[in-house]
This record gives C-alpha cells, structure tokens and sequence, in this order.
C-alpha cells in the first residue's frame, strides 16, 4: 500500500515552467530591441545569460558543492532581464560584471531562489549604473546614432514634455536599452501574465495609477511617464517579481503605489533621469515589513470577548 | 439564478468526476466488520455478547452517552468476536464481528431485495405519518438509527439537532456540493433518490425548527439539480442555489457564507449565525430512518479514480461493515487507495479495514509520488488558495522551526486543513504537512 499525507493531488505549476513562461512574455519586447538595435542585442542577452547561469552553477557547484539549480530558470530569466535592462551598446565585459553581482552578491549571497530581498537584475543594474555612470547613459538611437533617452532630454530641459512624441514611445522608435522601448510589446508581454494568473493584478495596476495621478497632480502628461524609460518593464516584469515583492493584496497595492510615487519623484526632482529602478529595489527594502504589517484578512471573526460559543 | 460563492481564496483542481452517477446494489455480505467508534464522541458500548445470535438492522452497540452513535447490523447472523481490528487507516479498533449462516444469508437477501424494490419505485411507507410526529419524536428517532454527518465528520447527528432553547435556526443549509474531485456518492444519490431527499429535508426542518431550507450544490450537477427541482412540492420552504465549482465549497463555513453572506467565528458553531447544515446523504438516512425505520446500515460508496479502468469508476450501495477490499475494481496492492476523495481523505493502509459510516469513496490513484519540494519563492499562491485568510507559507515555516506560539498567534487553528496550499503550491513544498503540526501542537 501506497502512504501519504492529503492532499493527493499537486498542481500542473511549477517553478521552473513559471520562470520560462516569464522569458516567453519577454520574448517580443526583447524581439522589439533587436529589430531596432539589431545584433548589439543579441550578443549582449546571450553574454547576460551565460555569465548569470555560469555564476549560479560555479557558486552552487564549486562553492557549496550542492546540487545544481540551474534547472529552475530562474538566473536565465535575471540574465535575460538584466540584458532588457542594459544600453545595447555597453561594453561586454560590464555586462558580465553586472550579471555577477547579480547573481553572485544580490541572490547566492543571501540563500539563492527565494531568499534574496532585493531583485538580482535591478541590483545588478544599478550596480552599474553607479559603477559606469558615462557607459550607462550612453544609449544608441534607433537610427545608430548615440544620444539621451526621452527622459534624460526631459531632465535636460531639451524637450517640454508636450512635445514628447508619444507614438514613437508607443512602437520603440526611442533610444533606451532593448527592453524598455517596445511600450505595445511590453503590454503584450503582461496581457499574458495576466491572463494565466502568473502575475497579480495589484502590482502593475497600482504603480500605473500612483504614475498617472502624481503626473496629473503636477501637470505632467501621464501617458510620456508610463510608455518612456523602464517604467512598464518594471511594473509588468521586474516590481511583481515574486520573491522580493509583498504576499497580500492589500500589501501588493501599497508596494506598487509607493513605487509608482516614488518613480516619478525621482523623474520630477531626483538626480537621474529615470528612477524605475531605485524605486523597486527601496521598496524590495520594505516588503518583509509590508508582510508584517498587511496580513490577509481573515475569514473568521474573532469572537466577541465573553461572547457564549 | 446566479450561482454564489465564498469570498476568500479557493482553489479548482480538475474535477476528473468521470465515474457513473448509477447506484449498484452490492450483494449483502456474508460478515460484516462494525467499528464502535464510527463517530466524534464516545465509542458505542457493545449491547451483544459473542456466539449471540443477531438479526438484521438489530442494534448490537448502543450509545454510553449524549455525544455518541449507535451501531446496528446490516445482516443477521451470530456474533463471531467482539474484538480490536485493523481499520483502513492501520490503527486497531474494537469491532463486533459478525458472521450470517446460508439460512440467514437468504432470509436478508429477500428483505434487501424487497427495501431496495420499495425505494427504486417509490412504493414504500409514506412520509406523513412520520411528518406528523413531533420534533422530539424525529430527533429520538434520527438517535435510534444511529445517524450521523455522512458527509466524512461523522459527527452524530441527533447531537447536532438539538438545539439549545436560545439558538434559533433561520435557515438548515443542505450541504450537496461534493467539491472533492472524483467522488460522485452524492451527486448518484440525488439523480436516484431526489424525493427521498426532499422528505428527509422536511423532516430535518421540522427536527429542529427552520422556517427554510437551501440546498447548496455546485454547478457541475446539472442533472442532480433537475432532479432536485423536479420534486420540491410547490409551496415549498426548501430552495435551491448553485454554486461555483469552487473546492472547498463544501467547508461549512465556506458554504454558510456563500448561502448566507456570514461568517462563522473561530472556533464558534454555524447555529451562532443562525445556521445548521446537514450533508444530502444525511438527508436520505434521516428519511429512512423516520419513515421506514431503517436504521444507518448502508450507504452509497464511490470507487472511482485513475488508478482504475474507467468502467469500474462506479458508485455502489454497499453495507457498513463490508471489508473495503471487497468493494468490486479496488486492486489488492500496487494503487494508491485513499479513503475520500484526493483532496483530504487518507491513504488505506489495510484493505480488511470496513466501510464506515462517514466513508464516502474510496478514490484510487496510480501509484504516485509527491513533487520533489524545492524552496518557497514566495509566489503567495497558497496566500491567494487559502480559503480561510491564513498565510500558508509563514505557518508552515513556524511548523518546521517548532514555533508553536508563533503559529498560534497567526491563526494556526482556523485552518481547516482543505489542501488548497499544498495542492497550489509551484514549488511542491508539503505546506499542510507541517501545518497540520503546527496546529496539533499550538493548541492550548
């Protein structure tokens, strides 16, 4: 006889089928950057994914000598990420600095899959971007020129912000790095993460509010913050990452809320141009308080005190 | 009508409810197995001695006290031994033994053959003279059957009916919702016994007093739904509502808050929200039990699952007491066998073990085993699957880390261990496991 505790029966999910289904929701916002960047692209995600899995198998391997887990998918999908997140022209070698600290320091160093508190691609690109501030703002023109992003022409005062050429944001004719300029791709990407529930809806939905109506408190036109800079790479694929974002509804909305305020801060007032980025990786400094503070609400009612059962 | 549904977390497993919703008769026995503890509460005492000889639906155990159930026969014969044996769950039991002879064998089959007659054409005694009896009289004799929840909590019944004289029941909710994947007893039962059914809720009604009744039933059951509408005199107090195909509809507290919009306290009893809710399959005992006398001697069993061939996935009227490994297309050895149904039922351990009152199907499944778990990344699936509003994956870390206090004060109690976290959970981590743990040991 066959023992067991119940339940008998498992959901068809799993981690590594979640992680791939991710990269497939990528798939045509990185497809996006490589039509207009071209093969920079290319060989910039596939030296990301190799040195990410590489960091991940030498740490797993070589230094703890456990088990390999590169099965998950988990350090291809950073990789991946972390190229999207990347000038398509930054040198190579960056590139395999930023995917160590990645993985190596921001995910291996705290316990691996499931134990790092900060999002590894967004640390490793913030570790660069303070690392190589002059490489890191250098972003290739879809006419294969150099220049600024929107935002940093924004930041610069070069444009007003009405004169920001939003279908031009929309289809990813704009500098920026291969993941962020493809706005309809990306919103394709979500519309499928959505629909088969890999993704929360709080998340992405409360950081476009908190965008929108910040913006039209402060006389902005909301449409250029969202469809510019890594605003929707960040809502859709980077702030819902599950590990370091909050467990409860309630707890998902205050979290993309606040990334979304503090995003256009930082775009408003801050030093850089863009602050997708700081603002999910702060907030990722707040979820285990979040967790602590908005547990699901119950289903019981506590009884009254005294009250007869 | 709109279909409801509780409001928090939830789950939908494939429902693999393939089994025909047919009721086979299973030939009687020729020895039965009757556990004295079938039941919550206090063992039955054996009223027979070994060498006696019994007759059929006789009493041979008898209630020591309030909270308890009788037992009866469900064949005459002569007590074998009165003796402690393995159940299918392996812990050892006290049972009354009993074995028919050829004569008696015969004798019951005729009978079995006549009841079961009058119930499939409707030709028995009618239900008024036991309508006009009083509630008193209906409880006493829901206790004499030795009656209780069918639905798998074999709580006594006549227990749960007799109320206190400052609960005031506003409404008996009938608990047809079946959300377990694969088992189908219930939904046999209500395609073949809808009547009967619909005259064990009056007499239920009147048992303790509500003004009405609603049976909840999920909306996978279109044909136990007809059938059910079909025989609901008109003029009646007893309704209908459909519910989501939504596991755990059936958790009493999930059912009470989808009929009626409460919410049960923790630790608090459905009658505090002015609610009592009794299983269909209890219904139909209490029917037989007040109109034609038969006490809870059988029930309908479904043996169903893919560890199976899909024509054996059937429901069967099967004596309690019958050894589960008697039970046609139940394999010997190389199946899971699971008593329930796959979200919370138990793994058989030995097949001698008897069919129980609370038994509703023995689900059979290939020989499985469980994903190996991988870490927590924190994905909140069991967050969103739990239906009672609990954080699965902080109490079963409190579970693993032996942090009782801690489990308690984040609700561990309120858990009423569905398997939604567990079943949802990407990484097939065994969260009820150590949830369950964490449970039995924080308790006060």
């Amino acid at each position: 006889m066959i023992l067991s505790p119940s339940p008998h029966l498992h959901t068809s999910r799993t981690v590594r089928g979640t992680m791939l289904r991710v990269c497939a929701a990528l798939l045509p916002a990185w497809a996006t950057g490589l039509w207009v960047f071209g093969l920079p692209v290319l060989w910039l995600t596939l030296v990301c994914i190799l040195s990410c899995m590489l960091t991940e198998w030498a740490i797993t391997r070589l230094m703890l000598r456990r088990s390999c887990t590169l099965g998950d998918c988990s350090s291809l999908l950073t990789g991946l990420l972390l190229a999207m997140n990347l000038p398509p022209t930054l040198p190579l070698w960056m590139a395999v600095a930023g995917s160590v600290v990645a993985v190596g320091i921001a995910k291996m160093c705290f316990g691996g899959l499931g134990c790092n508190i900060f999002n590894p691609a967004l640390a490793g690109r913030v570790f660069l971007l303070i690392s190589f501030p002059a490489a890191m703002t250098e972003w290739l023109l879809p006419d294969g020129t150099t220049g600024a992003t929107i935002l940093g022409q924004l930041k610069a005062n070069m444009i007003a912000p009405a004169d920001a050429p939003l279908t031009g944001l929309f289809f990813g004719d704009m500098a920026g790095s291969a993941g962020e300029i493809g706005s309809a791709a990306l919103i394709l990407g979500g519309i499928y993460l959505l629909c088969t529930r890999i993704i929360h809806w709080e998340i992405p939905c409360a950081i476009l509010v908190a965008v929108a109506l910040m913006d039209l408190c402060l006389g902005f036109p909301p449409l250029v913050d969202i469809f510019s800079g890594g605003l929707l790479l960040g809502a859709i694929f980077m702030a819902t990452d599950y590990t370091t974002s909050p467990m409860t509804s309630r707890g998902m909305l205050l979290y993309g809320a606040a990334i979304g305020i503090i995003t256009v801060c930082i775009r408003r007032w801050g030093a850089y141009p863009e602050g997708m980025s700081f603002a999910i990786l702060l907030m990722n400094g707040f979820t285990p308080l979040i967790n602590t503070y908005m547990r699901p609400k119950r289903f019981s009612p506590k009884p009254a005190e005294g009250a007869a059962k | 009508m709109r279909t409801k549904t509780f409001r928090i977390g939830g789950i939908h497993p494939p429902e693999h409810k393939d089994a025909s919703t047919a009721i086979e008769w299973l030939e009687l026995p020729r020895q039965v197995i009757l556990p004295l503890s079938q039941h919550i509460g206090a063992p039955a005492r054996a009223s027979v001695e070994k060498g006696q000889h019994v007759e059929r639906l006789q009493q041979v155990g008898e209630c020591p006290s309030f909270v308890s159930a009788g037992i009866h026969t469900p064949i005459s014969g002569t007590v074998k031994a009165i003796e402690n044996l393995p159940m299918a769950g392996g812990m050892p039991q006290q049972c009354i033994v009993i074995v028919a002879s050829e004569e008696d064998h015969a004798a019951d089959t005729a009978a079995y053959e006549n009841y079961r007659r009058q119930l499939e054409e409707g030709t028995g005694p009618d239900i008024a003279t036991a309508m006009a009896e009083s509630a008193e009289n209906i409880r006493a004799a829901i206790r004499d059957a030795g009656i209780v929840g069918l639905g798998g909590a074999a709580f006594p019944s006549h227990v749960k009916y007799t109320l206190k004289a400052d609960q005031r029941p506003e409404v008996l909710i009938i608990n047809a919702c079946e959300c377990e994947p694969y088992l189908r007893c219930d939904d046999a039962l209500m395609q073949a016994f809808a009547s009967h059914i619909i005259g064990g809720i009056e007499l239920l009604m009147k048992a303790i007093g509500a003004p009405r009744a609603v049976i909840g039933i999920e909306e996978n059951k279109p044909e136990s739904i007809a059938a059910l509408a079909a025989r609901i005199p008109a003029g009646s107090r007893i309704e209908i509502q459909v519910l989501k195909t939504k596991y755990p509809q059936g958790g009493e507290k999930q059912l009470i808050e989808a009929i009626t919009g409460r919410r049960v306290a923790s630790g608090a009893l459905p009658i505090s929200v002015g609610a009592v809710v009794a299983n269909v399959a209890t219904a139909f005992a209490v029917r037989e039990a007040c109109v034609d006398g038969t006490p809870l001697t059988h029930r309908v069993v479904s043996v169903t699952g893919e560890g199976i061939p899909a024509e054996m996935r059937r429901n069967y009227m099967v004596a309690i007491g019958t050894p589960l490994g008697e039970l046609p297309g139940v394999p010997a050895d190389g199946a899971k066998v699971i008593v329930g149904g796959p979200m919370m039922g138990r793994t058989a351990v030995d097949l001698r073990g008897p069919v129980t009152k609370g038994c509703s199907g023995l689900t059979i499944l290939p020989p499985q085993t469980r994903p190996a778990p991988g870490p927590c990344i924190r994905c909140a699936a069991c967050v969103s699957a739990c239906p009672m509003g609990l954080e699965p994956y902080l109490l079963s870390r409190y579970g693993m880390l032996r942090m009782w206090d801690e489990a308690r004060a984040l609700d561990v109690a309120d858990c009423l261990e569905c398997g939604a976290c567990s079943y949802s959970c990407p990484s097939g981590r065994p969260l009820l496991d150590y949830i369950r743990l964490a449970k039995q040991r924080s308790r006060k």
